[in-house]
């Protein structure tokens, strides 16, 4: 009773240890289920990383390891995150619009070539999983019941490793009937999702690529400009204006005189 | 054109290398982490390629210090591209991975799936990171400006002697 106390279980994922060791452990089950939560990496990730580096690390390593005077060290420093903003705003639209552009042409089946054998249009394989589903949940109320929320998360999130997960689990569960048809379009989904997914990123590289010239153009047209906006002149010292000086004490006197 | 556009990427999405590449990228993750660390290093390959070539070709730079500039140009490059694959290569390594998996990951070693999707995933994650992050932004400006201080100076030095 009170071992169980001790060691409060909430989920094969979530285990709370109590103690400095459990917390050690509770952070190291914690990161293993994020890391595992990992799905795939792509092109935004490396889009993301490049503009972290450039933005933060590369102005912080200028600032602490260059000699040079601190003037310079700030411009050379500023110059970094202006380039990582500049890069980011072009390279962000030509991932995500050419994302949407691929995956609407993979959907109206204008990617399919018959000989080549490989599918890119998740849409229709997604709707052929739903429908293997609704066809094996008629005979069996549990899957159907199991398969309900799962289905809604897949047609307003998208498919992701997690669903995959559960629709396996559910599967396993209460579609014993239906094992194999349902299997095989399950893994018909996920092998067409992550065709779509690679081709997608490599598309958008080789766009990348493509449009490197117009980025760097682009970086030295804009880049002095904003440097001018974030870097002020420095103003001219206006002298203060003095009440009381020695010219005013002749002048002063001078007045008096002449009266 | 957007008619042609589609032409092309049917063709390249069809055509052999891209079947086999995308094959290879699901089943293996570490050729998936190995692809992206190749865009991330061909991208800075090609971005300092046009910017050597950009500078010889500028007619407002002196021709005395042009090659100067074109030759730290060039030496950044390969100086990122050399950081980068050594890094990844490092990183990615199968004992150096299995050995920090087995200390970080020790709590899922009841659950062998789970396990290794963990690994998977800290495999590309380190990998990226020490290569995109760490390499070329914390060491290679680290080893570029002594290298450039020594070209400067040589450069001054040859200038003088003239």
């Amino acid at each position: 009773m009170l071992k169980a106390k001790a060691m409060k279980i909430n989920s094969t994922n979530n285990i709370n240890y109590k103690g400095y060791s459990g917390i050690i452990k509770n952070i190291k089950r914690a990161a293993g289920n994020k890391f595992a939560q990992i799905d795939q990496i792509g092109e935004g990730v490396n889009i993301a990383l490049d503009f972290a580096g450039k933005a933060v690390l590369v102005p912080a390593t200028i600032m602490v390891a260059s000699k040079e005077d601190k003037g310079k060290k700030e411009y050379s420093a500023l110059k970094n995150p202006v380039a990582a903003t500049i890069q980011l705003m072009m390279e962000v639209p030509i991932l995500m619009l050419g994302s949407k552009f691929i995956e609407n042409l993979a959907n109206k089946n204008k990617l399919y070539k018959p000989k080549s054998g490989i599918s890119y249009n998740e849409k229709a394989a997604k709707d052929f999983f739903v429908k293997t589903l609704n066809e094996a949940g008629q005979s069996n109320s549990s899957l159907k019941e199991a398969c309900i929320e799962l289905v809604e998360k897949l047609n307003k999130k998208g498919y992701s490793r997690n669903l995959k997960e559960d629709f396996e689990q559910a599967i396993q569960t209460h579609g014993a009937d239906f094992k194999k048809p349902l299997k095989e379009a399950l893994s018909n989904l996920d092998t067409t999702h992550k065709n779509l997914y690679h081709l997608q990123n490599r598309t958008c590289f080789i766009a990348a690529i493509i449009l490197t010239p117009i980025l760097c153009k682009a970086e030295d047209y804009f880049f002095p400009k904003v440097m001018n906006l974030i870097i002020k002149k420095p103003e001219k010292k206006q002298q203060p204006k003095k009440f009381f000086s020695l010219n005013h004490f002749k002048a002063h006197i001078a007045k008096g005189r002449t009266k | 054109m957007i008619k042609t556009a589609e032409k092309k990427l049917s063709t390249f999405a069809n055509s052999h290398i891209v079947k086999k590449h995308i094959d290879k990228c699901i089943k293996s993750p570490q050729f998936l982490t190995n692809t992206l660390l190749a865009t991330s290093i061909s991208k800075d390959v090609f971005a300092y390629t046009l910017r050597v070539n950009n500078t010889l070709k500028n007619k407002e730079i002196p021709e005395d210090k042009k090659s100067f500039v074109a030759t730290m140009d060039a030496v950044t490059g390969v100086i990122t591209a050399l950081v980068q694959v050594s890094a990844g290569l490092l990183l990615s390594n199968k004992k150096l991975q299995e050995g920090i998996c087995n200390r970080l990951f020790s709590e899922l070693k009841d659950n062998p799936k789970k396990f290794k999707q963990a690994s998977s995933g800290f495999r590309a994650v380190s990998t990226l990171v020490g290569a995109t992050l760490l390499a070329k932004r914390i060491i290679v400006p680290l080893i570029s400006s002594p290298i450039a201080g020594y070209f400067e100076n040589k450069h001054k030095q040859k200038s003088n002697s003239k």
